[in-house]
C-alpha cells in the first residue's frame, strides 16, 4: 500500500503531498524534511529505493524535482518506479512539456491528477488517456 | 523530457484552458497571490505576506455571505503547502463541500483531503452531505465523494455510508464501480470485520482462478495498445496485481496451481527483461511461483533452458545492462530462484551469474538481487554460501539500501560451519556501521553466537568484543546473556574473569587518559559527558564478573592483550584487583549505577580475600560512600558496611557467597513476553529459596 506521494524540488520545497496513511500535521512537516534530507544526499548511481522508518521510499528525479512514493516494505519496488513515470508522463501530457512552475501555479490540478491515478493507497488507473479524458470532462463540468 | 527547462518563465504559465469567467477570476487571483509569494526575497518577507493573507482569509471565512470562499480556500491550500498553519480553514472545507456549485464542492473535497486526516472529529459533520453526493445523478459528484471516502474515510464514516457505497457497486459507470471497490478495500483495511459485507458470502475463490488466468493471458497476448503500454509490456501494473492475486489463490492449493502453471511459464519466458517494467513483472512472477505449488519439473525445465540460453547467447546483455538499469540482473535472479528445485548444476550456475552481477557497480538491480537472494537462502543455503565473500563485500557499499540488504543476507547465511568467519566479519563491520544499524546488529551477532558458536570461549570473546565496540548501542538482553553464559559455564569462570579484567583495565586507562587530556585543552569534554560512555555496559558486566570470580585471578598469570605478540604476562593479586575497582569508582565520569555495581563487587570480594590490608581498603572505600549524595549509593554503602562489620559474623559468608547459577535459557533466543514474565518469576523464586 502507498503511504504517501510526495513531490519536492531540490531546495526541499514540497510541491505536492498526498497522504494515504495517518500522520498528524507536525509529523508530516517533519517527515517531509527528513525524507528530503535522506534522498537529496544520495548520489545518482545509488538505488532508487531506500528504507525509511518502517516503510520504503521509491524515488525518481526529473530535472530539479523528486517524485517520491512511500510504500510497504514488501511492495514491488520496480512497479512503483514505473508508476512514478506514469504520473510524470500524465503531467507532461496534461501541461504540455511540464515544468516546475506549472506545478506551482496549478497545484490544485496536480492534486486532481494524483487523485485520478492513486486512490486510498492503491493504483487506481494506469491509462494516461483515461485520466486525461476524465480531467477534460471535469473541467467542462465546471 | 519533462522539466528540462526550469527557467523562471512566468509568462509561460498563463496558458491554462479557459473555463468560464468565474474560474478565470479564481485562477487569476490565485496566481497573483502565488506570484507575490514567489517575489519575496527573504523568508521574513514571505512570512509577512503569508501572515497578512492568512488574516484576510480568516476574516473572510467568518463572513458567511462572502463570495470568494473558493478563491480564499485555494490560497489557503497553497499556504499550507508552503508549511504554514492552516487549521482555521478546516471548518470552511465542510461549508464548501455543502455548496451547490460544482467547482466549490470540488475545491472543498480537495481541501478536506489536504487539511484534515481521518482522526479529526470534524469528519462527523460530513456523512449527510456525502450521502447526497454519492446518490447524486451526476457521476462527477459521486466520484468526488468516493475519492474523499477512499482517501480519508475512517471506519465510522464508511459504516455510515455503506448503503450508498453498495449502490455504487452497481453503478452503470465502470469508473464509479472502480472507485467504490477501492473504498471497500479501505474499509476492510480499517476494520477486517466488515469484509463479509463487501465480499461474496461463501468463499468461492476457486472460481476466480480461471478468470485471473484468462485476464493475464489476454494481457500477454494482446497487441500493442498505446493506452496501457509501458516499455512494450501491456499494463505491467495489472499483470503484477494479477500475479499477486494468483499467489494468494494458489497457496497450498494444488488444483489452482495447476491452472496457473502455463500462464506463469508464459510470463517467465515472454516478458522482456531488459526493461524495468518487465523485470517488475518477472519479480512478481517468481514470488508467485515460489509461493504456489507450481509444477517444479516443467517450470524449471523451461526456466533452465532460458537461463542457459541467456548465459550463452545473450552474453551481450550483461555488458549493456548498465544502460537499462535493473534488467538482465533481475531476470537472472528470477531464474535463480525459479531453478531452486532444478538440477543442482544449473542451480549453481544460476547463482554464479547472480553473483557476477552483485559484484558489479550498479544500483537498483543489485538491491533487488540481494533482496531475492535472501529469499533463495532459506531454500538453498549451500549454493549461496559459496559466494559469501561477495555478499560480505556488499557491506562496504556506499549505498545504505544495499548495506542493509547485505547485512540481512549475511545474517541469514550464518550457520555452524561458517560462524567463525561471518560473525567476525559482522563484528568488524560493527565498528564502521551506521548508528541506526548498531542495535540490531549487536543483537544479531549475539543471537548467531548463541546458536552456532563453535565454543563457549569463542562466544565469550565475541560478545566482549561487541560490547567494547558498540557498548552504548546494545539492548539490556545482551549483557544479561553474557552474564548468563559466564555463570552457566564453570570452566569459563577464570577465563572470563581474566578477559574482562583485561578489558576493564584497558577501558579504565583509556578513560583516565581521556580525563587527563580533557582537563588540559577541554575541547571534546562537553559532548562526552552528555552521552553514556560506550564501554559503560562492558564495565558493568566486567565489574559483576570480577565480583563473582575475581578471587580466581591470582591463581594464574595472564596476558592483558592476547592478540599482541610478546605482551608480558601479568599476575593480578587482590591488591591490583581492588585497586582497579577503586580507580573506576573514583573516576569522575563513572555513573551512579556503575558505582553501585562496584560497591557490590567489593563487598563480594571481601568474603573471598583474607589479606588484612586489602580488607581494610575495601572497608574504607565503602565507608566513603555512606555520605554520598546519591541515595542509592548511600543506602548500599550503609548496608554493605553493616555486612562487613564484625556484627554480621557468620551471616556475612552466606551473603557474599557466589550467586546460584540461574536455570534459564538465553534471553536472546527467548522472545515472547510470557517468557519474560517467567524469567522474573524464576528469579524471585530463587531469591525466596
Amino acid at each position: 500500500m502507498i503511504h504517501f506521494v510526495l513531490l519536492q524540488n531540490r531546495q526541499g520545497k514540497t510541491r505536492l503531498a498526498k497522504y494515504y496513511a495517518v500522520y498528524d500535521d507536525e509529523d508530516k512537516r517533519y517527515l517531509e524534511s527528513e525524507v528530503f534530507r535522506l534522498i537529496v544526499s544520495r548520489p545518482k548511481e545509488y538505488t532508487h529505493f531506500v528504507e525509511f522508518r518502517n516503510i520504503k521510499l521509491i524515488y525518481r528525479r526529473y530535472a530539479g524535482l523528486y517524485f517520491i512514493i512511500g510504500c510497504d516494505i514488501n511492495d514491488n519496488e520496480l512497479a512503483f518506479l514505473e508508476v512514478i513515470h506514469l504520473f510524470v508522463e500524465t503531467l507532461d501530457e496534461y501541461f504540455g512539456n511540464v515544468c516546475e512552475l506549472d506545478l506551482v501555479f496549478n497545484f490544485y490540478k496536480v492534486y486532481a491528477i494524483a487523485d485520478e491515478i492513486f486512490m486510498g493507497g492503491e493504483i487506481q488507473e494506469t491509462s494516461r488517456t483515461v485520466v486525461l479524458n476524465r480531467l477534460a470532462e471535469i473541467e467542462r463540468e465546471e | 523530457m519533462a522539466f528540462n527547462k526550469l527557467r523562471n518563465n512566468v509568462s509561460q504559465v498563463n496558458r491554462g484552458t479557459a473555463i468560464g469567467v468565474c474560474a478565470d477570476l479564481f485562477m487569476s487571483h490565485l496566481k497573483d497571490f502565488i506570484r507575490e509569494i514567489r517575489a519575496c526575497k527573504t523568508a521574513a518577507e514571505e512570512r509577512e505576506v503569508v501572515a497578512r493573507e492568512s488574516a484576510d482569509i480568516r476574516t473572510s471565512f467568518k463572513d458567511m455571505k462572502c463570495k470568494t470562499r473558493d478563491r480564499n480556500m485555494a490560497k489557503l491550500l497553497f499556504i499550507h503547502l508552503l508549511g504554514y498553519p492552516a487549521y482555521f480553514g478546516q471548518v470552511e472545507t465542510v461549508n464548501l463541500i455543502a455548496s451547490s456549485k460544482f467547482h466549490e464542492k470540488r475545491l472543498g473535497y480537495l481541501a478536506l483531503m489536504v487539511l484534515l486526516d481521518e482522526q479529526q472529529d470534524l469528519l462527523m459533520l460530513l456523512p449527510n452531505t456525502m450521502k447526497t453526493d454519492m446518490a447524486s445523478p451526476s457521476n462527477f459528484m459521486t466520484a468526488l465523494a468516493l475519492v474523499a471516502l477512499g482517501n480519508i474515510g475512517n471506519s465510522e464514516m464508511i459504516r455510515d455510508l455503506s448503503s450508498e457505497l453498495e449502490k455504487c457497486f452497481r453503478h452503470s459507470h465502470a469508473y464509479i464501480r472502480k472507485k467504490a471497490t477501492l473504498c471497500a478495500v479501505r474499509a476492510i483495511r480499517k476494520d477486517p470485520d466488515v469484509a463479509d459485507q463487501y465480499a461474496p458470502k461463501s468463499p468461492q475463490y476457486d472460481q476466480l482462478v480461471p478468470t485471473a488466468v484468462r485476464a493475464l493471458k489476454s494481457l500477454l497476448l494482446s497487441n500493442y495498445s498505446s493506452q496501457h503500454d509501458v516499455a512494450g509490456i501491456t499494463d505491467p501494473f495489472l499483470q503484477i496485481k494479477l500475479l499477486q492475486v494468483m499467489r494468494v489463490l494458489g497457496r497450498g492449493n494444488k488444483a489452482a496451481s495447476d491452472l496457473m502453471n502455463d500462464v506463469l511459464a508464459q510470463v517467465a519466458t515472454n516478458t522482456d527483461h531488459r526493461k524495468n517494467a518487465g523485470t517488475a513483472v518477472l519479480y512478481e512472477c517468481v514470488q508467485t511461483v515460489l509461493s504456489i505449488e507450481a509444477e517444479p519439473v516443467r517450470m524449471c525445465a523451461d526456466i533452465c533452458v532460458c537461463c542457459v540460453f541467456v548465459c550463452r547467447k545473450e552474453g551481450g546483455v550483461f555488458v549493456c545492462y548498465r544502460k537499462n538499469a535493473g534488467t538482465a540482473v533481475l531476470y537472472e535472479c528470477v531464474q535463480t530462484v525459479l531453478s531452486i528445485e532444478a538440477e543442482p548444476a544449473l542451480r549453481v550456475l544460476a547463482v554464479n551469474i547472480l553473483m557476477r552481477f552483485l559484484a558489479r557497480n550498479d544500483n537498483n538491480t543489485r538491491y533487488v538481487a540481494l533482496n531475492l537472494l535472501s529469499k533463495v537462502v532459506t531454500l538453498d543455503k549451500p549454493t549461496v554460501q559459496r559466494h559469501k565473500k561477495i555478499i560480505v563485500d556488499c557491506l562496504n557499499d556506499p549505498d545504505i539500501s544495499i548495506r542493509r540488504r547485505a547485512l540481512e543476507l549475511t545474517y541469514a547465511l550464518v550457520d555452524a560451519t561458517n560462524c567463525r568467519h561471518l560473525v567476525t566479519e559482522m563484528v568488524d563491520y560493527l565498528g564502521r556501521a551506521d548508528a541506526e544499524f548498531k542495535t540490531d546488529l549487536t543483537r544479531k551477532i549475539c543471537i548467531a553466537c548463541e546458536k552456532y558458536a563453535p565454543s563457549k570461549k569463542w562466544q565469550l570473546d565475541t560478545i566482549i568484543k561487541v560490547l567494547s565496540t558498540a557498548g552504548s548501542y546494545v539492548r539490556d538482553d545482551i549483557p544479561s546473556a553474557l552474564v548468563l553464559l559466564i555463570s552457566q559455564t564453570p570452566t569459563l569462570h577464570l577465563y572470563a574473569a581474566q578477559r574482562l579484567y583485561a578489558a576493564l583495565y584497558q577501558a579504565t586507562h583509556a578513560r583516565v587518559a581521556a580525563v587527563a587530556g580533557a582537563a588540559a585543552p577541554a575541547v571534546s569534554g562537553g559532548k562526552q559527558e552528555e552521552q553514556q560512555p560506550p564501554e559503560e555496559t562492558l564495565t558493568q558486566v566486567a565489574i559483576w564478573a570480577l565480583g563473582e570470580y575475581g578471587d580466581l585471578l591470582p591463581t594464574e598469570p595472564f596476558e592483558l592483550n592476547p592478540h599482541a605478540e610478546g605482551e608480558p604476562q601479568v599476575a593480578v593479586g587482590p591488591a591490583e584487583l581492588v585497586g582497579l575497582l577503586e580507580q573506576i569508582i573514583r573516576l569522575p565520569l563513572t555513573t551512579a549505577p556503575t558505582r553501585a555495581y562496584a560497591l557490590t563487587a567489593l563487598t563480594k570480594l571481601s568474603g573471598r580475600f583474607t589479606d588484612a590490608p586489602v580488607l581494610a581498603r575495601i572497608t574504607d572505600l565503602i565507608a566513603a560512600y555512606r555520605t554520598d549524595i546519591t541515595v542509592e549509593l548511600q543506602q548500599r554503602a550503609c548496608e554493605y558496611g553493616a555486612v562487613l562489620g564484625a556484627s554480621a559474623g557468620v551471616l556475612r559468608q552466606a551473603l557474599v557467597k557466589r550467586m546460584p547459577v540461574p536455570d534459564l535459557t538465553c534471553p536472546l533466543t527467548r522472545n515472547t513476553e510470557e517468557d519474560e514474565n517467567s524469567f522474573i518469576e524464576q528469579f524471585s523464586e530463587q531469591f525466596s529459596e
